[in-house]
């Protein structure tokens, strides 16, 4: 069993083992200022592991052909998983137009179909396999790419009437812009790859390097596994449980926000819309720097959700305590390029470079993010309770040159201002100073009948906002936590019969505390992580009472 | 009673300007106006109401006319205010501005008009309130560039569509010649403007691109605009993010720059400058030496803004006073994280950038070779010493008479060649070895 510190340490070595074999030479690098420092992990190799590091993630590699892209998450597959190269090999889908369901998702069992007229079936290997690869995924026909539309989003693939649910895979597609048989990709397909990178031609030097590289053709690399599946899977655990720093956070709804709001039309509805002349003309927004006349298409939810997901999972790699805004601000083009729109006559000013546009749209959505923090923060606090008079007016005053103070704050901000609920925050402040557990559940259900939602939902968020300043993290083993379930049912008083089918993730509700329980794999060495939200350390001494002290404590 | 024909006074002549129309008929009572307008005071309010009638009852010959000989007026007086920017806002606002552009009206006489204008318009802006930068002597400044935009925006020019075109085009023509506290009074403005866009910064910066002082002054001005709003100790909204995108910054810089406004660090004011200089100085080096020599930028941002500062114009002088600052300072930051690599860095820009004459006739100052010799002893790094080899071994002169060091400094340099470098025998250009006076 490995601790957090080994299972990175194995993943850097996987990283240099890729550098050392000389799997893939592209020497450009991501840069990551932190603040804990500044990092620097290799581009391409780098965000390819990236997605192997989050829960069913799924990677589209963008790129010419004969770059590199499917012999290296052929081999980093090999690295992270330990599966033979034959194997990996054996479950890639080299898509091509003429291919149909079956040959993607299975075949029904010839036999038992014929003889018992049972409708059986025999699941293909790339369904079935933990390391998905697509290969050229632009040569698959519409009616294939819808086959894989619901293995992408929910890993669940359906055939007649038999559904396999694929538990736990990491899928990579290759996509190859100029081939002659693409298929144009639609955009909720688009929109289930978590993450996707552009390959380039690798730099000169690395040129010369690739030139003296024995030929890959004949000779096969001898590539050694350096992690397992299991230790690959344990790692999802500590990623899904990677506090997000409160900024960081706030930039991520307000990316998707900003991509989504337009002063004259509904993105979401205006389904035939062009953003240009005819739509921003003489719009006051326009020659803000603003983003919504860049964008077609608003952020689709899960845009916002895989966006968070990898910026956690580049903070644990990097040994980060939380996600700080610049990790978001880092990941963030890199999961938005290719599911939006651009405007065509700002995507012109970048050569038609999508990825450097969403770039420049990400920095523009910062800039105007940092211009504005201040004002969110202002409402937070009023939110909290207090009352600034000189910033309420400035939020006021801001409405008619920011679309989101306009739509999002400036219509609600009235209601924090009411004496009912201002009374409201005062009292839950002062009984979370003196940490009285009755009274704070008193308050939080006294305000569930007084108070309009908009105004109790903004009370129980500060609540939990101040839960999570005490935030304790539980860690204990899959093994521990299935011996000793049942007691803790008891103690928690709920039914967590149904953690034992991992993977799961269950939160605890218990109005004055919170906690959320992480569960990736059900073998007796996978981790299991709680995230305890509470003021109080009574709870967790039970946990860890009820686990017979089986269980580490931060 | 009726009027004379020859009306001479200009009061009288706006009073009557139909009746005397009509006397004495379009053409010699639009004359009559220009000429007497044309002679009054150029701030005069009456101006306004000149400006008017022409408008109204001469049409566009006249008004060229009249503007034209107002123009040659203010042009006479050395103010960067124009005849349309009057008819715009009015002699009023014109007379403010034109004021705090005029490098030679002095701070103190600045700051008795704004202390009367804040009694007028009521605006109380407390010393206190101010957000203490340790730069104490630009205090006075950032105080009156407070009151300035308060009454810029009492008055409302600041939501004005043209004014942010038109203020910048007048900052632009006095923006060689305005000190750090005039623009820092003069800037402040455009951060509070109703319609700022990254325009308006890059026109502002552009106008004060051969000014260092200007650009200081301008870098202190938005670090404060950001400080005071990041600490919600401003009363508005200053354009961040058009600044932002005026400056180029990517978002680890602009990270950064938050970080430091928030914390209300004021070397935020370097990070804006060093790029303020990168992206817009198009003046002489000696400009920035001159200002880091002054003492008004701290050693360590001195180092980071000759990084970022142009040595093509350098003189012989400007490369000396470099290494006499290197020198200087060594002593302080050498054991700084990445001092050393900076100073590789400083030294193989002026390599790249200076112009090859400029420094072969610096290698050929006796004084020279102190300076370096003495940069290799107080500083000893192999980096250094392979920017310096390079430097040397480039641009060394043909090397006609070349005097020895001295046995003092020959033994030390020695000394510490043999401890960074054992093999530096070998490893240095002979050029360099001999022009060191090393054998």
């Amino acid at each position: 069993m490995c601790s957090e510190d080994e299972l990175r340490k194995k993943l850097f070595i996987a990283l240099e083992a890729l550098d050392k074999e000389k799997i893939f030479l592209h020497t450009k690098f991501l840069e990551i200022d932190t603040p804990k420092g500044a990092f620097r992990i290799p581009l391409v190799s780098g965000l390819v592991l990236l997605n192997a590091l989050v829960g069913n993630g799924a990677m589209l590699l963008w790129g010419g052909y004969g770059y590199g892209k499917t012999m290296l998450i052929k081999y980093l597959g090999r690295l992270l998983t330990g599966m033979p190269i034959e194997e990996i090999e054996a479950s890639i889908l080299r898509a091509n137009p003429q291919l149909i369901e079956e040959k993607i998702v299975g075949r029904l069992h010839l036999g038992k179909l014929i003889k018992e007229g049972e409708e059986d079936v025999v699941w293909r290997r790339f369904v079935k396999s933990f390391w998905k690869i697509i290969d050229e995924i632009n040569r698959l026909s519409p009616s294939a790419q819808d086959v894989i539309l619901s293995l992408l989003g929910e890993g669940i693939v359906k055939y007649f009437d038999s559904v396999y649910v694929s538990k736990r895979y990491v899928l990579y597609a290759t996509l190859n812009p100029r081939d002659v048989g693409t298929f144009p990709l639609g955009m909720p397909l688009l929109d289930r790859f978590g993450i996707a990178v552009v390959i380039k031609s690798p730099l000169l030097d690395d040129m010369n390097e690739i030139v003296l590289l024995p030929d890959d053709r004949i000779l096969r690399k001898n590539i050694p596994a350096i992690l397992s599946i299991d230790e690959l899977v344990n790692i999802w655990a500590y990623v899904e449980a990677m506090p997000i720093e409160p900024t960081a956070q706030m930039f991520i709804s307000v990316l998707a926000k900003e991509l989504s709001l337009c002063d004259r039309v509904d993105k979401e509805t205006g389904i035939f819309m062009e953003i240009g002349p005819k739509i921003c003309t003489g719009c006051h927004f326009e020659n803000l720097d603003t983003v919504c006349k860049y964008v077609y298409t608003p952020l689709s939810v899960r845009a916002q959700k895989d966006l968070a997901k990898y910026s956690k999972a580049l903070a644990w790699l990097l040994g980060l305590e939380s996600v700080p805004l610049s990790i978001v601000v880092t990941i963030a083009p890199y999961v938005i390029w290719h599911r939006l729109k651009f405007s065509d006559k700002h995507l012109e000013e970048f050569g038609f470079d999508r990825f450097r546009f969403a770039k420049h749209v990400v920095e523009s959505v910062l800039r105007a993010f940092l211009q504005r923090l201040p004002l969110l923060q202002a409402y937070e606090d009023l939110k909290a309770g207090s009352v600034d008079p000189r910033m309420i007016n400035m939020i006021k005053n801001a409405r008619n040159d920011d679309l989101i103070i306009k739509y999002e704050v400036a219509p609600i901000i009235d209601m924090f201002l009411e004496d009912t609920y201002l009374r409201f925050v005062s009292e839950l402040k002062s009984s979370i100073e003196s940490q009285k557990k009755d009274e704070i559940e008193e308050i939080l259900e006294r305000a569930k009948n007084r108070l309009n939602p908009t105004q109790y939902s903004a009370l129980t968020r500060f609540y939990l906002s101040q839960l999570r300043k005490h935030r304790k993290k539980i860690i204990t083993r899959f093994g521990v936590w299935k011996a000793y379930v049942r007691e803790l049912s008891q103690i928690l008083g709920v039914d967590l019969s149904e953690t034992l089918r991992p993977p799961v993730t269950t939160r605890v509700d218990k109005t004055s505390e919170v906690l959320e329980i992480v569960i990736i794999d059900d073998k007796d060495n996978a981790p299991v992580i709680i995230n305890a939200y509470t003021l109080w350390n009574e709870i967790i001494d039970k946990i860890s009472n009820a686990l017979g002290g089986q269980c580490q404590i931060f | 009673m009726s009027l004379p024909s020859e009306l001479i006074d200009l009061d009288e002549l706006i009073q009557n300007f139909e009746e005397y129309m009509m006397r004495v008929g379009k053409r010699r009572a639009c004359e009559r106006l220009v000429e007497l307008g044309g002679v009054s005071d150029i701030f005069d309010t009456r101006i306004e109401n000149v400006l008017e009638l022409i408008t109204k009852f001469c049409g566009g010959l006249y008004v060229a006319k009249f503007k034209q000989s107002l123009r040659a007026r203010l042009l006479a007086f050395g103010s960067p205010i124009t005849p349309d920017f009057i008819s715009t806002f009015g002699v009023f606002v014109s007379q403010i501005i034109s004021r705090v552009l005029d490098p030679h009206v002095p701070l103190l006489t600045i700051r008795r008009d704004f202390q009367k204008l804040a009694d007028q318009y009521r605006i109380k802006v407390n010393k206190e309130d101010i957000v203490s930068l340790n730069h104490a002597q630009f205090h006075e400044s950032i105080y009156l560039s407070e009151i300035f935009w308060y009454i810029l925006n009492k008055i409302g020019v600041l939501d004005h569509p043209d004014f942010p075109r038109m203020f910048v085009e007048c900052l632009k023509r006095v923006g060689n010649g305005l000190s750090v506290e005039k623009t820092i009074i003069a800037t402040r403005p455009l951060f509070y403007l109703k319609l700022a866009d990254k325009k308006v910064f890059e026109e502002a910066c552009r106008g004060l691109s051969n000014n260092f002082d200007g650009l200081l002054g301008f870098s202190i001005s938005a670090a404060y605009s950001m400080i005071s709003y990041m600490l919600q100790r401003g009363v508005a909204i200053p354009s961040i993010s058009a600044l932002l995108a005026a400056l180029t910054m990517d978002s680890s810089e602009m990270l950064l720059l938050y970080e430091k406004a928030c914390n209300g660090d004021e070397s935020l004011i370097y990070l804006i400058l060093n790029k303020v200089i990168t992206v817009y100085y198009r003046g002489p080096i000696f400009k920035i030496i001159g200002g880091i020599l002054s003492g008004r930028i701290k050693a360590k941002n001195a180092i980071e803004l000759l990084l970022h500062a142009p040595y093509t114009t350098a003189s012989i002088q400007n490369i000396r006073q470099t290494f006499k600052f290197i020198l200087e300072v060594s002593e302080k930051l050498s054991e700084e994280e990445g001092f050393e690599r900076q100073i590789f860095n400083l030294l193989t820009k002026m390599a790249f950038e200076a112009r090859p004459a400029i420094i072969r006739r610096f290698l050929e100052l006796d004084d020279s070779r102190r300076l370096i010799a003495e940069l290799i002893i107080k500083l000893p790094s192999k980096l250094i010493l392979v920017a310096l080899n390079r430097l040397i071994a480039t641009y060394a002169p043909t090397i006609r008479h070349i005097g020895h060091s001295s046995d003092d400094l020959c033994s030390e340099l020695k000394k510490t060649l043999n401890a960074v470098l054992p093999d530096w025998r070998e490893t240095l250009d002979v050029r360099t070895i001999k022009y060191l006076g090393l054998k």
